[in-house]
């Protein structure tokens, strides 16, 4: 499939395009504030002689764009900085280094990763579940009292911020009934049961908030679904209810769940910020917080991008996907 | 005629339960066919023909009410539980639907589609299944079945795909088909087409045919018998040569004049019905084709105090009009 070929050929193209253009922007609007990363990097006390050293040694003096196209040159070549046993050196592919964390992003990313796709996935897989079965039944039970339930249920968690959520669990479930840990990380590789056990809040406070809009977004799309003639077609071949309702009915209410899906995870997956914040979860969300906090331009710009780069990959794979799930769609 | 018939209509009421109250849309018809002959019920469109078919499958929705005797090979399907009636529909029962773009699943191939109304009814692998289907599109005359089964809907035309409809309710060897104005979205000349793949399935098959359309020219190349209906009540039935040639109802009457015809000498212009069909809950008493009717003066009161019932007429047998003006009026004034 020729069609399918360059159709990748150009969606990674243009990726590459929108993530050159988001890191110079990010790059831009950093150089721009007042800050001076290199003062939190020289010391006490930080005499101006230490501080133009700190500078050097950060590559700092440079000129934005010579510093803009080192960064450049670095995913492709790596990099060091300063010279002789002091030096630092950043292997390809390098996102930059973090004076302050004195490590390179791209390993900060990738440790960090694991934390943040636990908590992400877990909750997707649940939110999905809960939020697709309960939207099927209040499109089946329209106008009755599951319907109103779940609708009622999908509005206040499209209404309520996840920290409220989340604090309010951990006092409820965490301190008060004292069922689980409110905090910290076990991975799953260590134990998987400790792992799931240490992440179930996170997942469940994360899930019941999106699982919402999915509610909505499914019973809205079955309620359509549910009166096309194919569905009639299928009871008149003698199809019986659960078939039709999920062969025939819910089949066709699968694209547009599937695109919401994978964009909300792709969003996600680049840092849950307020549920890893409220959790005390080391993941890349609550990397970039405290990278903001310290004006760690490496690190903001290396998960900026990173998170980008998920968003632009979610879209591509539903694309794709569409034309899976969808036979009419084809990628010209 | 002398056949014993294998559905059987009688008495048939649908009302449907709504906000605004009880809305009548059949109120009592009578209609049976026997296996191998056509059935053609004709009427305008609100006049209660595809709610009759759907009461018949069994496929209405749960604010109807269903009340009368239907029959298939003498047994009752009304009140039957629903694992009962699933287990006829698609099998001894089967309907051919108008637009068969819609009437299909966009994300299941042909073959899919017609291989699983098979499964539905036949405990047989998938596999067998499909090739069940394969046989169907190529007996309804899809070329090079084996390959196109496997196509989506969206890649057919028109005709291709009323044939696709057309063999998944064949694919179980139905006694009754119900074709619920099986060509009306098609072109003329593929219209013709369908019609004749139609009447050959049922000469090989024996399948009962009961044809839902507003197209007379169709009816009258195919049907047997024709159950005119209006308002949700039989105007008038009989044999096909009753209905073209001795129409007994003012409305039947209408319809034929509304209809270009080449075997009866040529009048001027073709003729309209003026106004529009009631409501069928909306005729409380009297007849409800009289506000629309040329012959009221000459009948009278009648009209608008009292219901016409079906009363015999001459003709073929069991040619009955629902009309007070007792002998046959002459052709449209």
């Amino acid at each position: 499939m020729p069609d399918l070929v360059w159709f990748l050929i150009r969606r990674l193209l243009a990726t590459v395009l929108v993530l050159l253009a988001l890191s110079l922007t990010v790059y831009l609007v950093f150089y721009a504030l007042p800050a001076d990363p290199a003062r939190l990097g020289c010391g006490k006390p930080c005499t101006p002689d230490r501080l133009e050293q700190a500078r050097h040694f950060m590559q700092l003096d440079q000129s934005t764009v010579q510093q803009y196209l080192a960064f450049l040159r670095g995913i492709v070549a790596g990099r060091t900085y300063g010279e002789g046993a002091s030096a630092v050196h950043c292997e390809a592919p390098c996102f930059g280094y973090s004076f302050p964390l004195a490590r390179p992003v791209t390993t900060l990313i990738l440790d960090r990763l694991p934390i943040t796709a636990s908590i992400a996935l877990g909750a997707a897989v649940i939110w999905l579940l809960v939020g697709v079965s309960l939207g099927v039944g209040a499109a089946l039970k329209r106008g009755k009292l599951f319907d109103k339930l779940a609708v009622g249920f999908a509005l206040i968690g499209v209404a309520s911020p996840s920290f409220l959520v989340g604090l309010l669990a951990i006092l409820v479930f965490g301190f008060w009934l004292n069922m689980v840990p409110v905090n910290g990380y076990v991975p799953f590789t260590e134990s998987p049961i400790d792992w799931a056990w240490h992440l179930i809040m996170p997942w469940l406070v994360l899930a019941a908030l999106s699982s919402a809009s999915y509610i909505r977004l499914t019973r809205a799309q079955m309620l359509e679904e549910m009166n096309l003639d194919h569905v009639t077609t299928a009871r008149a071949k003698g199809a019986g209810e659960a078939r039709v309702v999920v062969v025939h009915g819910l089949r066709g209410a699968l694209v547009p769940i599937v695109t919401i899906f994978g964009l909300d995870l792709g969003s996600l997956l680049g840092g849950a910020i307020l549920t890893e914040k409220v959790f005390s979860m080391q993941g890349l969300g609550e990397l970039l917080i405290s990278g903001v906090a310290q004006v760690d331009v490496a690190v903001v710009v290396g998960v900026t991008l990173f998170s980008a780069f998920l968003v632009i990959l979610a879209n591509l794979v539903v694309d794709l996907l569409h034309g899976v799930l969808d036979p009419r769609v084809t990628h010209g | 005629m002398a056949e014993r018939p294998v559905l059987e209509v009688h008495d048939l009421h649908v009302t449907f339960r709504t906000e605004g109250g009880l809305v009548p849309a059949v109120a009592g018809i009578d209609f049976s066919v026997a296996p191998g002959k056509t059935l053609a019920i004709v009427g305008e469109s609100g006049s209660g023909k595809s709610v009759s078919s759907a009461a018949v499958m069994g496929l209405l929705p749960s604010n109807a009410d269903v009340k009368g005797e239907v029959l298939l090979d003498g047994r009752e399907l009304v009140g039957l539980p629903g694992d009962e009636l699933r287990k006829i529909r698609g099998n001894d029962i089967a309907l051919v639907f108008q637009d068969a773009l819609s009437a299909l699943n966009p994300y299941y191939s042909v073959g899919w589609q017609v291989a699983e109304a098979y499964r539905l009814h036949h405990d047989v692998s998938k596999k067998e299944a499909f090739q069940r289907a394969v046989r169907m599109l190529d007996l309804v005359g899809i070329p090079a079945a084996a390959q196109r089964a496997k196509d989506y809907p969206h890649e057919f035309s028109g005709g291709m795909r009323q044939r696709v409809v057309i063999a998944m309710a064949l694919v179980n060897d139905p006694k009754v088909l119900i074709a619920d104005e099986p060509t009306t979205a098609l072109d003329v000349t593929v219209q013709a087409q369908i019609m004749r793949l139609l009447e050959d399935v049922q000469t090989e098959f024996g399948t009962a045919l009961v044809l839902i359309s507003h197209d007379l020219g169709v009816v009258a190349e195919v049907a047997d018998d024709v159950l005119v209906m209006y308002a949700g009540r039989a105007a008038e039935r009989g044999s096909v040569k009753d209905l073209f040639y001795r129409a007994a109802h003012p409305y039947s009457l209408g319809l034929l004049g509304a209809m270009p015809r080449v075997d009866v000498p040529p009048r001027h212009r073709l003729t309209t019905i003026p106004g529009s069909p009631p409501s069928p809950g909306s005729v409380k008493t009297g007849c409800p084709f009289q506000p629309r009717c040329a012959y009221t003066e000459r009948v009278g009161e009648r009209c608008i105090t009292e219901r016409p019932e079906l009363t015999p007429r001459p003709g073929e047998g069991n040619h009955e009009a629902a009309c007070h003006l007792g002998r046959r009026p002459e052709v449209a004034p």
